[in-house]
């Protein structure tokens, strides 16, 4: 599996594109990882491979996962997960309805479903925790919970706005590696906005910064 | 200050509606009724009942349309990813702002041409003008105040714009969506000119009952229906408050309005 970035630029209707044509090719269970200076558009960048973009925003190039070009699909046909500084589990949902709420179709049957979600409780060290609150859960918990949601609905990319960046510097690497064992294992492609430079270094993949006024986009 | 004392005054001015909805003989400069009697409670037929059934039955319906069709707005505009027009915003403000009996003697005479005056269609039509903009109004920054990363969390999941709605923003938004519902029922309950107007005064209401009786002699027939009538939108606030909190009970981040 394979997320590409084709000459894909971003901006609002009419108007100058936020930062240059962008080339980038995430390979399976690579996280790429993309910085730069704040309102340069990276985390627009981030919707508009996930088809979140606002009213008004123009995009130009193409973004291709596994082959198939992605900006002609709606959000929810794209499969692309995407996580967010905070958790945002819904808040109506119990935490098992809301990994359950991504699970794929094919996993038929109540008893199945719910056996798919205990068993992804437990991997992310959540066990027993079905029936509760997600407002009650620690900050760690909610983001693995978070994760476990996103990975359920088995995405064929992952997109990470700033993942860690509101969790304390314990956490943050516990999480991250969690997060990015995941994606390794899953053998999908990632993609990460972030400012640390830690998180960077953790990914072990390209990097790629986004420049201002003109500079073309440099991979490291 | 100001507040507490209009609201104690309000609760009074309710209090001796109720006492004299129940008093039988009370000679001034008594405090209390000197005896007290069922008999207006007791009798529906006296028509009471059938202004409760009908003031009941356009209260619901007004509301629910009103509400489905703020909602479909709403909704609307999160799909085509657009802000609203200047020029619709105004457009829901209008009824508000013209003069009612203005505003109504038109489209009563536009009614009448098309010979629909007088039903309780016709009142549902004139009442929905007036309750739209208060559930539009009341619903339209709740609305807009919703995470979008909820909804954007649940397409990323992959959930079609139905699912969307229906799985997370409506049950999100359900405080809210009531408290909307209920000053809508206020408001329809309230309305006297569309009812009077649009219902030829074949339709009786509690409030056009009431109007009419409260130049009558009578104050313990209008304590009933005045009573009734303030009874009717109070029923809705409490079902706003108490239907989310039975629902969200161990749901915390949806109880004290935090987000997530």
């Amino acid at each position: 599996m394979t997320l590409e970035l084709v000459d894909l630029s971003v901006g609002p209707g009419g108007t100058q594109p936020l930062f240059p044509p962008l080339n980038l090719r995430v390979r399976a269970g690579e996280v790429a990882t993309l910085m730069g200076p704040s309102g340069i558009g990276k985390s627009t960048l981030l919707s508009a491979i996930g088809g979140h973009l606002e009213h008004g925003f123009t995009v130009s190039g193409q973004v291709r996962l596994n082959g198939r070009d992605m900006l002609v699909l709606p959000a929810e046909a794209r499969r692309i997960g995407l996580m967010f500084q905070d958790a945002v589990l819904f808040p109506h949902l119990s935490v098992g309805d809301n990994l359950s709420f991504g699970l794929a179709r094919n996993v038929r049957g109540r008893v199945a479903r719910r056996a798919a979600v205990e068993q992804a409780l437990e991997q992310a060290g959540l066990s027993g925790l079905y029936e509760r609150d997600p407002a009650t859960l620690s900050g760690g918990q909610k983001a693995r919970a978070a994760l476990m949601r996103t990975l359920l609905a088995d995405p064929e990319a992952l997109l990470l706005d700033e993942p860690f960046s509101k969790l304390d510097a314990e956490l943050r690497a516990e999480i991250r590696s969690f997060a990015f064992a995941h994606v390794r294992a899953r053998q999908i492609p990632a993609l990460m906005v972030t400012h640390d430079p830690d998180d960077a270094r953790a990914a072990n993949g390209q990097t790629i910064i986004l420049g201002s006024e003109g500079d073309p986009p440099q991979a490291k | 200050m100001i507040a507490s004392t209009l609201l104690v005054l309000g609760a009074l001015a309710m209090l001796s509606l109720v006492i004299w909805s129940f008093a039988w003989r009370w000679h001034w400069p008594g405090i209390l009724p000197e005896s007290w009697s069922w008999r207006f409670w007791s009798r529906p037929g006296a028509g009471w009942g059938q202004a409760f059934v009908t003031t009941f039955t356009l209260a619901v319906t007004t509301t629910m349309l009103s509400l489905a069709l703020a909602i479909a707005w709403l909704e609307g505009e999160d799909r085509a990813r657009m802000a609203r027009a200047r020029w619709a915003e105004a457009l829901i403000y209008l009824p508000l702002l013209v003069p009612q009996i203005a505003f109504l003697y038109g489209l009563n005479l536009l009614f009448l041409r098309a010979g629909i005056s007088g039903g309780m269609g016709a009142v549902i039509w004139a009442q929905a003008l007036f309750v739209f903009p208060y559930v539009m109004i009341a619903l339209s920054d709740p609305w807009r105040a919703l995470d979008p990363r909820l909804t954007q969390a649940a397409a990323s999941l992959g959930a079609g714009p139905w699912r969307r709605l229906i799985a997370v923003k409506l049950p999100v938004l359900l405080a809210p969506i009531l408290t909307a519902a209920a000053i809508g029922m206020a408001v329809s309950v309230a309305q006297y000119l569309p009812a009077l107007f649009m219902g030829a005064g074949r339709i009786s209401t509690l409030t056009t009952e009431a109007v009419t009786l409260s130049s009558s002699s009578d104050r313990r027939v209008t304590g009933v229906y005045a009573t009734l009538q303030a009874m009717l939108p109070m029923l809705g606030y409490l079902l706003a408050f108490l239907l989310p909190a039975i629902a969200h009970r161990n749901r915390r981040a949806l109880q004290g309005g935090s987000r997530i």
